[in-house]
């Protein structure tokens, strides 16, 4: 599986740093587990980062702080990584939503709370300790357009299952699109398959057309 | 093809100790990666140890547990001042070497010597993040002790120790400061695309490219330097940093782009 779209290098950066908010970290870090080339460019950055901490030059630790660490270190022996045991304990099909996403749901995606959007459409809001971004899984169905819309701010989206295009290029599982104000666009979903993604945008979406508009605060996006 | 390597003593008591077991990742077609040196009758005995996955076919990649040997071994890098940057890969590949200690056998002088090196840096990290002292004090504690138990999570094919443990002071800080969660990927999780596997004989190993990096960062010109450490520093958004380096935002971003792939795509040249 190629993935032709990818976050740009700010923010990958802003995630290797620690500076990203959570709802746009989980969509990159979802996006990560898709991706092989940019958990390297992430690990790349992080090393970068470890340079830098390497330079700073270094902040005695207190004694209590060091006697607090020594006393709590118990020999019991580091957890090894259970994935052998899952891996080989899952012969089924993967599941569709990955970590650290899954776990945001509490399962796949047949665990998903959806709410009717209409015109055949779902989104469930996912809930985040920080306020400020919108974070939802959306469910398109099959051939259908997105009313066409324009962005008060900025949009990542990751998809899951499908696909959809738009002026800007054809967008299927592991692929993430970043709209910013300045694109309005129509997403089509592809016939075939519905679309799951995972949105997140910091301001509401701004819909062209005055009917779109006219339901959009019953809808919630 | 496996004869020409060979085993050093030090790499044999490591494999030994039955700790690379541990850095088992996917067990289909992921596998352990050694550079061997200087011994093939270990070699003949770690591959009796590991008939039942090398049975099937199953690839069997070297982990590099002797970086020294590398550099013996390969071709000099153009770009590198060797005499420098030999005594800087010393002090860090003991430091994986110490990293797996404390994952494999839980070595508490191991141990100590990682918390000497790296406590004092995290702190300082912290610091420069805007901790007050007793914050910074109260995170270096958590990130430590997240280094004992996690220890067995470092995988010295993905990341130098410095790397991996300057994630764990990152993540600790979101965890106990910003209240948040740190989403963060799953390396076990079934639906995880695995990565692509790696040349059998991968000559440069990752706290080698950590050094590559380090050498980068530290050759950028100065403007390109400052974005990326007020970006790694500050927590600063990037239009904090323009408005701090008195430049545009487009300034701030076309330079982060340039510095990162200054850095990266030289990675892999000097091969």
């Amino acid at each position: 599986m190629n993935i032709d779209h990818h976050p740009n290098d700010e923010l990958l950066l802003d995630y290797s740093s620690g500076a990203l908010d959570e709802g746009w970290s989980l969509a990159i870090a979802t996006h990560l587990a898709l991706c092989p080339d940019c958990r390297q460019a992430v690990r790349d950055m992080e090393a970068i980062g470890a340079s830098f901490m390497e330079c700073l030059s270094p902040s005695s630790v207190s004694t209590a702080t060091s006697e607090a660490v020594f006393n709590q270190l118990s020999d019991d022996a580091a957890p090894l990584s259970e994935l052998d045991m899952a891996r080989r304990g899952s012969a089924e099909a993967p599941p569709i939503l990955p970590e650290p996403l899954r776990g945001y749901i509490g399962g796949d995606v047949d665990r998903v709370p959806w709410q009717r959007l209409g015109l055949g459409a779902f989104q469930y809001r996912i809930p985040m300790k920080e306020q400020g971004l919108a974070v939802r899984l959306l469910k398109i169905p099959a051939g259908r357009p997105v009313p066409a819309h324009s962005h008060g701010g900025l949009e990542l989206t990751l998809v899951l299952s499908g696909s959809f295009s738009d002026a800007t290029g054809s967008y299927k599982r592991g692929d993430i699109q970043e709209v910013d104000e300045t694109l309005e666009h129509q997403p089509h979903v592809a016939v075939g398959m519905d679309c799951i993604c995972l949105a997140v945008t910091d301001a509401p979406l701004r819909f062209s057309s005055f009917a779109a508009r006219l339901v959009q605060p019953f809808i919630g996006i | 093809m496996l004869q020409e390597y060979i085993i050093t003593q030090r790499c044999q008591e490591w494999i030994t100790r039955s700790s690379i077991f541990s850095y088992l990742r996917d067990p289909e077609d992921c596998f352990l990666r050694i550079l061997v040196m200087n011994n093939v009758a270990f070699l003949e005995k770690f591959y009796d140890l590991n008939s039942n996955l090398a049975s099937s076919r199953r690839k069997l990649k070297l982990i590099q547990v002797n970086h020294s040997c590398v550099n013996n071994s390969k071709k000099s890098r153009p770009g590198l001042n060797s005499a420098s940057s030999n005594r800087e890969e010393s002090v860090i590949d003991s430091m994986d070497d110490r990293l797996i200690a404390v994952a494999t056998s839980r070595d508490r002088e191991a141990y100590r010597t990682l918390y000497e090196h790296f406590a004092p840096r995290v702190k300082s990290f912290l610091l420069g993040k805007g901790s007050s002292p007793e914050v910074a004090e109260e995170a270096v504690q958590e990130a430590m002790l997240n280094v004992w138990r996690k220890a067995s999570h470092f995988d010295p094919s993905k990341a130098a120790a410095s790397t991996w443990i300057f994630a764990i002071a990152r993540n600790t800080r979101i965890d106990l400061l910003r209240k948040e969660n740190r989403p963060a990927l799953d390396p076990n999780d079934p639906a995880l695309v695995p990565d692509l596997p790696a040349p059998a004989f991968e000559t440069v190993s990752a706290a080698q490219e950590a050094n590559q990096i380090r050498e980068r960062v530290a050759a950028l010109p100065a403007e390109q330097q400052d974005v990326l450490r007020l970006a790694f520093f500050e927590d600063l958004a990037h239009s904090d940093v323009a408005e701090r380096l008195g430049i545009p935002l487009g300034t701030v971003k076309s330079r982060i782009r340039l510095a990162v792939r200054r850095i990266r795509n030289e990675i892999g040249d000097s091969e």
